[in-house]
């Protein structure tokens, strides 16, 4: 089962991470990917669903708080994030669920969101692409490490 | 085992968490102090955790600002350095004037006499007014100044040297812009007289012609200061070394006099 002191543990090193690299770049959502794969390793488990998104929810709410001073905008993003990628997930094939298909799932997700968060939040300037260049390159890391504790995990208890 | 759908509960959570998610946002957006109050409370309990992280960051940032204005500085350092080296090769290439030629305004001559007795006072030149010669007449070897012309005949000029102690002339010194007297003694040594005590001339110091004459032309280097002299009350004495080496004079050049109404020939040589 998630640990939920897990979850405040990934929000707080992801604020952390984000006042250390403020002003150089984003640092790319490890709580949601952190749900993800909770979620995507025990996927018949619908309470774990159920309480990642909330998670998500209350996460995405104090992120808003800190950083964009829109609350309930991250936290949208964030559900909307976990929803669809349950939706897609759950229409890939059973033996299909590998470390190469939650690795795919996990960076479009992460692209994604960092692309909305750019486009409403972000002031138009020229270091833009720049950030967006190398958030895109961290989104990547984040995703190949998120799918190397995938596949190490997938047959046993998370 | 569920192999695709998830519980229709799961989505009317996902529902709900949607929807909540938009209420909060129209609803801080109708009330912006509830949202400043909010944001002040939850950004105060959150800077206790972010302090560290912020030190070390401003940490960072200074470390970085530091060692990119040390590296400025040095570059700038270089720079002048590098400036300050040109410019005094361009003050010593002007003030060295280079013989070449007799066309660039100088006459070259051989030193034909030279007496033991007034070795230190004056020489004689093989060439006088018929070659252009003029009385006042500056005479330089190897870029320094060695005297001037004091009497012009026909064919000869005889040369004053700067170590004679009838040769008086103003010079200025090139880092202090300071002026003085040159003179010799007649035993080889120059002084450098009327220089204030409180400029305390430093040995090395260059020593060039200066403007307040009308007849040696101004920026001919003369020698340099090598030690220093007699204390006179308000002024201070300095021995100044010809920059020319006095005892090896073959050849001289006379720079051409401009102001040709002082010239004076000698008829009896």
């Amino acid at each position: 089962m998630m640990q939920k002191k897990f979850v405040v543990g990934i929000w707080l090193l992801q604020d952390l991470l984000q006042v250390l690299l403020i002003g150089f770049c984003l640092v790319p959502n490890l709580c949601v990917t952190y749900l993800l794969l909770v979620t995507m390793l025990d996927f018949s488990n619908d309470a774990l669903a159920r309480d990642a998104l909330w998670g998500a929810f209350v996460g995405g709410i104090l992120y808003d708080l800190r950083w964009t001073n829109v609350p309930g905008a991250s936290a949208l993003l964030w559900c909307l994030s976990l929803a669809v990628a349950s939706a897609v997930w759950g229409h890939i094939p059973q033996n299909a669920r590998n470390y190469v298909a939650h690795f795919w799932l996990v960076f479009f997700v992460l692209l994604s969101s960092e692309l909305i968060h750019f486009v409403l939040f972000a002031v138009s300037s020229g270091a833009i692409l720049r950030l967006m260049l190398l958030n895109m390159v961290m989104s990547l890391v984040v995703a190949l490490i998120s799918s190397a504790i995938f596949m190490r995990n997938q047959h046993g208890d998370f | 085992m569920r192999e695709v759908a998830r519980e229709s509960s799961y989505w009317i959570h996902s529902v709900v968490s949607v929807v909540a998610s938009v209420i909060l946002i129209v609803c801080f957006s109708f009330a912006p102090n509830t949202k400043r109050l909010v944001v002040g409370i939850w950004i105060s309990a959150l800077s206790y955790i972010e302090a560290p992280v912020v030190v070390c960051r401003n940490s960072m940032e200074s470390l970085t600002d530091f060692f990119l204005a040390r590296k400025n500085l040095n570059q700038k350092i270089t720079e002048m350095e590098l400036h300050l080296m040109s410019m005094q090769e361009a003050i010593e290439r002007s003030s060295v004037p280079i013989v070449e030629s007799e066309q660039e305004g100088y006459i070259l001559a051989d030193v034909v006499a030279r007496s033991q007795d007034d070795w230190w006072n004056e020489f004689e030149i093989n060439k006088g007014s018929l070659d252009g010669i003029s009385e006042h007449s500056a005479v330089i070897a190897d870029g320094f100044l060695v005297g001037k012309v004091k009497d012009v005949y026909p064919h000869a000029s005889r040369v004053v040297m700067i170590t004679s102690s009838e040769f008086i002339h103003v010079v200025t010194v090139a880092d202090t812009r300071d002026l003085g007297l040159i003179s010799g003694d007649g035993q080889g040594n120059i002084t450098l007289s009327f220089i204030p005590v409180d400029r305390m001339l430093q040995d090395g110091m260059k020593i060039y012609t200066s403007i307040m004459s009308s007849s040696i032309p101004p920026g001919i280097a003369v020698g340099q200061v090598i030690s220093v002299g007699e204390k006179k009350t308000l002024y201070r004495d300095y021995s100044v070394k010809a920059g020319a080496h006095l005892t090896q004079l073959y050849t001289v050049a006379i720079i051409k006099n401009s102001n040709k109404g002082n010239s004076t020939s000698r008829n009896n040589k």
